[in-house]
């Protein structure tokens, strides 16, 4: 078994791609963006061209607010959102409420992502979800915090990193999560300070010397904390706005701060409420923030696989523009995305997918999502949630506050993501949503909501579904990063046939054409479809991207 | 890995019990398939990792130091009055009643202070040292990942086979630890639940050398893993069993509560009893990371660490209980560890930041009940940021398992560490694994001792060495070093020149250690 580093790829160029731009490509671009491109979006981001394509990726559709549908909720209607809602007055039904809203944010985001399918392509979930790996703030316990810590992701997901950084750090969900909450100049504590400076934004680097991590020192990070001391959470449980952060100059620490010699020595007056943006402003000043952060862009977009000249020409140009453009991140993901680099062979399913992309990456090209109303929805919708999060990507108490193993941990990188439960969970999820008789359901409040693929809409969608041959071929090409080998994708077409020879499918299909409504057409196509279906997503092939 | 070729290679297949690999219902393996004799080669490490960096001052508490320890961390000490006393200036923390009460049993030791220099305060850079055995950068692979790739350079391909039908580590809960990473593949396996079956279709892919080809690969090859060594695992745990009422899991009446760790330690004794060859399991208790309300204000005692160290106690308890009622109890050894300690003084939000050193536990039948290290010292004044001094590197710790343990060659050790240059540290006592001379005491008078001292002791022949340790594990003087026949034998020890202090006599022989304290006046 040959290791993963011998391959380099052909290009480190970041000039824009003006090759053939093909479906493969396409596709390539659509699969790092979003979490299961449709067939619809592949052809129109072809139709585009790769700089406009791009382009119309790099808008954010702002996200509708969660809504209330769990009975348990005790002030919101049903049906309308509850994040500009107060806390219940009632000591007795605070629980019940927090947890409704708990399930509400759960069916939030799977919905959200579900429903890309839907819209225009846009890198909005894909990057929010970049964003809440990169702070990684847990859960607040009030709901409103947690909802906004993802707006604020989702305002600042493509804006100025500067301005997302301090906006962050003053946000109630993070400064419960990092304790900048409970942060006061008689004992401050270090949390936020730390990581801040080691994962938000300049990075450590090697240890140097005592304390010193080449970017920089232990000294600092107690500076920081000191700068941070006095920030508040107002909790604001029984009124009717949200909680907010406010700074208190009496928890303050007003002396000076001296910062190391990573930071040309500097000395952090005391300026009240604004001095943590005089320190952000520091360490914005430092190049290897841009490098930093464009480095872990380059992971989660194109391949964990960085080579030093990788490091020095492709990141590097992704860190200058960055600094060219003030820290802005859209200008930096458009050249990444529309370069010769990124469309590089080696880069093509480099990726293995988390839970959330494998998933939807069976539902949403098969145009699956529920269609059952509030309740039936969201109750699918947070099953669909909580399937990714048993198989580890829970989504609002990620693993640690460097996020997830999958895209830090060397050397193994987003093999993380499988292991023999989770690989055993995945071909489970497979059997649930294809072959399985009920699908994924939800019996929650006594009724039964569940969701398969229909394979019959599906076929009917492709371009030839009456040949089996094409058809194998047009689903290989909408599924896999890569072309299969030719003895797999006859196995698929062994599969579809049932072992006849290919006119068998074909008489069928059209059978059942001529009789949708008849079972005895109908049911075999669906099997064998459904059968077709779960051999793919159960291949190897399968789980890149 | 060829599947078919592995069942025909492998002996169990030409046992009367039928493999039925289409359905993985492999019936139950009969015991005594598994009565191997026991040997270091049937040798346990069970490693349990507190991750997020231990409070380790509130954990194992030098009581001679607590005076200052009030000024450092007035709000989140324990209160003197409930600490476990364990030595006379070293107590534990009241959730450790269990490991405390293993400890007086001489089934515990404590190692102070383990660390290594220049500490990084970084959880994951951090825990990447401790995992990788190594402070340079450049090295991905795990300390064990590397000690097992001295020996099977091929792994994964063609692995599971006839020799090494097991894993070679399993990796209890839901991720994979890097400690055993290596080049290629991690050598350790994933066992969320034992009674798992794992039927997964399977199938050939090809590696182009690209991170695709690498990564489909990967699955292929785990696929095939997860079926094959699930075959095993499942086996080993219908053919094992576990004893012990202490666990704290679903179904004992006894206990209410359910804790995770307990029931991953109760699966580990069962694949275990039922004959599974792994040598090494891992387990992850995670919320370490006590930045904010470590302890319960109203009663220092309580609060969120004594709940994490409750539970790892009383685990541990009911695993070393489930060895003991199994006989298993010579062939498994354990240690925690975790990737820092924190800091001496405590925050404002009764919590602590991330520090440098800290104690780690050992257990076992076979560890000596000791103290390693001295208690860390505390100052009456705070120093911003400090934490507490490393002592012990926790390199030594491993490459003295691995040397006392799994009895690895000095040479093979050295090329798992090769940075950095080893101080072996005496840590196994008292198990003698042929079971007959447990019984035969182990005398030294006089003892507080001046300059001179007696010993006599019982060896079951061949190489015998026997060392003066002192408490940071050091070999301070050798008495012998040589073959000897079977019997007991009297020694006098020159003690002239050494200084006052705890020490133990150490007695080192082919088939297992044993060793008396001994006190210089």
């Amino acid at each position: 078994m040959p290791t993963c580093q011998n391959i380099a790829p052909t290009t480190l160029s970041m000039a824009p791609y003006t090759g053939p731009w093909t479906k493969d490509l396409a596709s390539h671009l659509l699969r790092r963006t979003l979490y299961g491109p449709t067939q619809v979006q592949i052809n129109d981001t072809v139709a585009l061209g790769v700089d406009f394509a791009v382009e119309n990726l790099l808008q954010i559709i702002p996200s509708t607010d969660p809504l209330t549908w769990h009975p348990d909720e005790a002030v919101g209607a049903q049906g309308a959102t509850w994040v500009t809602e107060f806390y219940p007055t009632d000591e007795a039904l605070v629980d019940p409420t927090e947890d409704a809203r708990k399930h509400s944010l759960f069916s939030w985001i799977a919905g959200r992502i579900n429903t890309e399918q839907n819209a225009s392509p846009s890198i909005t979930e894909k990057i929010c979800f970049f964003w809440h790996n990169h702070f990684s703030a847990k859960r607040s316990g009030d709901g409103r915090n947690t909802f906004m810590y993802h707006r604020l992701l989702d305002t600042h997901a493509l804006g100025n990193f500067r301005t997302l950084i301090e906006d962050i750090t003053v946000d109630p969900c993070m400064m419960y999560f990092l304790d900048t909450a409970s942060n006061t100049k008689w004992s401050p504590n270090e949390n936020y300070a730390r990581e801040l400076l080691e994962l938000y934004t300049i990075g450590k680097g090697p240890l140097i010397g005592p304390g010193d991590y080449s970017n920089y020192t232990e000294e600092d990070i107690a500076a920081g904390a000191m700068i941070l001391t006095g920030w508040k959470v107002r909790e604001n449980k029984s009124a009717v706005a949200n909680p907010y952060s406010e700074f208190d100059p009496s928890h303050h620490e007003d002396s000076d701060k001296q910062l190391s010699h990573h930071f040309n020595n500097a000395i952090v007056a005391s300026n009240d409420e604004l001095e943590y943006k005089d320190f952000i402003d520091l360490i914005f000043q430092k190049d290897e923030t841009a490098f930093h952060i464009s480095k872990k862009l380059y992971r989660f977009f194109v391949s964990t696989e960085i080579t030093p000249e990788i490091e020095s020409s492709v990141i590097d140009q992704m860190a200058q523009t960055m600094l060219a453009n003030n820290y802005e991140i859209r200008p930096v993901l458009a050249e990444l995305l529309k370069s010769e680099h990124f469309y590089d062979l080696v880069n093509i399913g480099a990726h293995m997918k988390s839970p959330l992309e494998f998933i939807f990456s069976m539902m949403n090209p098969t145009l699956t999502y529920p269609t059952n109303g509030l309740d039936g929805d969201n109750l699918l919708w947070k099953q669909l949630y909580a399937k990714a999060s048993s198989i580890n990507q829970n989504w609002y108490t990620p693993p640690s506050v460097a996020g997830w193993p999958c895209f830090y941990q060397e050397p193994a990188f987003m093999q993380h993501w499988l292991n023999a439960a989770t690989i055993n969970s995945r071909f489970w999820y497979v059997t649930q949503l294809t072959t399985h008789s009920t699908g994924i359901s939800s019996d929650t409040f006594g009724t039964l909501y569940s969701i398969k693929i229909d394979a019959l809409s599906f076929l009917a969608t492709l371009q030839t579904p009456s040949d089996g041959s094409a058809m194998i071929d047009e689903i290989c090409l909408l599924f896999l990063p890569r072309l299969l080998e030719q003895t797999k994708r006859d196995a698929l077409l062994n599969t579809l046939t049932d072992g006849l020879p290919e006119f068998e499918w074909t008489l069928q299909y059209n059978e059942y054409l001529a009789n949708p409504a008849d079972v005895n057409y109908s049911d075999p196509v669906k099997s064998q479809m459904e059968a077709v279906l779960s051999q793919l997503f159960k291949s190897p092939e399968f789980q890149s991207c | 890995m060829d599947r078919r070729k592995f069942i025909k290679n492998l002996s169990l297949a030409s046992a009367t019990v039928p493999f039925m690999v289409d359905n993985i219902m492999a019936q139950a393996l009969p015991n005594n398939l598994f009565n191997v004799p026991v040997s270091y080669e049937d040798r346990v490490l069970v490693m349990i990792r507190m991750s997020g960096g231990n409070d380790g001052l509130n954990m194992v508490i030098p009581i001679d130091q607590y005076d200052n320890l009030m000024i450092q961390r007035p709000n989140i000490i324990i209160p003197e009055n409930k600490i476990i006393q364990g030595t006379y200036d070293l107590g534990f923390h009241p959730a450790l009643n269990g490991i405390s009460e293993m400890f007086n049993d001489g089934k515990a030791s404590v190692m102070q202070n383990v660390g290594y220099q220049e500490q990084n305060r970084s959880h994951f850079r951090s825990m990447d040292i401790w995992s990788t055995g190594s402070t340079e950068i450049y090295e991905k692979r795990g300390w064990l990942g590397r000690y097992f790739e001295q020996n099977h350079p091929e792994y994964p391909d063609n692995y599971p086979n006839n020799i090494n039908p097991d894993p070679f580590a399993v990796s209890m809960g839901n991720s994979i630890s890097t400690t055993c990473q290596g080049t290629i593949a991690n050598f350790s396996t994933l066992v969320s639940k034992p009674s798992n079956t794992y039927n997964l279709e399977e199938s050939l892919t090809t590696n182009d050398g690209t991170l695709n080809g690498c990564n489909s690969s990967f699955v292929t090859t785990l696929i095939e893993q997860t079926n094959a060594y699930g075959l095993r695992i499942n086996a080993a745990y219908d053919a094992g069993n576990s004893l012990s009422q202490y666990y704290y899991i679903d179904n004992n009446p006894q206990n209410d509560f359910k804790s995770k760790i307990s029931e991953q330690l109760k699966y580990v004794a069962q694949m275990i009893s039922g004959g599974m060859q792994t040598k090494l399991y891992i387990l992850d208790v995670n919320g370490f990371d006590t930045h904010n309300e470590q302890v319960d204000l109203s009663d220092t005692s309580t609060g969120v660490h004594a709940e994490l160290l409750q539970e790892i106690s009383d685990a541990v308890y009911a695993f070393q209980n489930d060895l003991e009622l199994l006989g298993l109890d010579k062939r498994v050894m354990g240690m925690t560890f975790s990737e820092f300690g924190r800091q001496i003084a405590s925050n404002g939000s009764a919590g602590t930041d991330h520090g440098d050193a800290a104690p780690l536990f050992l257990f076992g039948k076979c560890i000596s009940s000791s103290i390693i290290g001295n208690n860390p010292v505390i100052l009456d004044e705070i120093t911003n940021q400090k934490g507490v001094d490393m002592q012990i590197d926790f390199r030594d710790v491993y490459a003295s398992i691995l040397k006392d343990w799994f009895r690895i060659s000095e040479d093979q050790i050295t090329t798992i560490f090769e940075n950095h240059s080893i101080n072996y540290l005496t840590l196994m006592d008292g198990c003698y694994s042929n079971g007959l001379h447990d019984e035969e005491p182990t005398l030294i008078w006089p003892n507080p001792a001046g300059e001179i001292t007696n010993l006599d002791f019982y060896t079951p022949g061949g190489d015998t060495r026997v060392n003066l340790v002192d408490m940071r594990g050091r070999i301070v003087r050798n008495y012998m070093d040589m073959a000897v026949d079977e019997g007991r034998h009297k020694l006098e020890l020159n003690l002239n020149g050494v200084s006052k202090g705890i020490y133990r006599i150490s007695i080192v022989t082919m088939n297992g250690n044993k060793s008396v304290s001994l006190a210089i006046q």
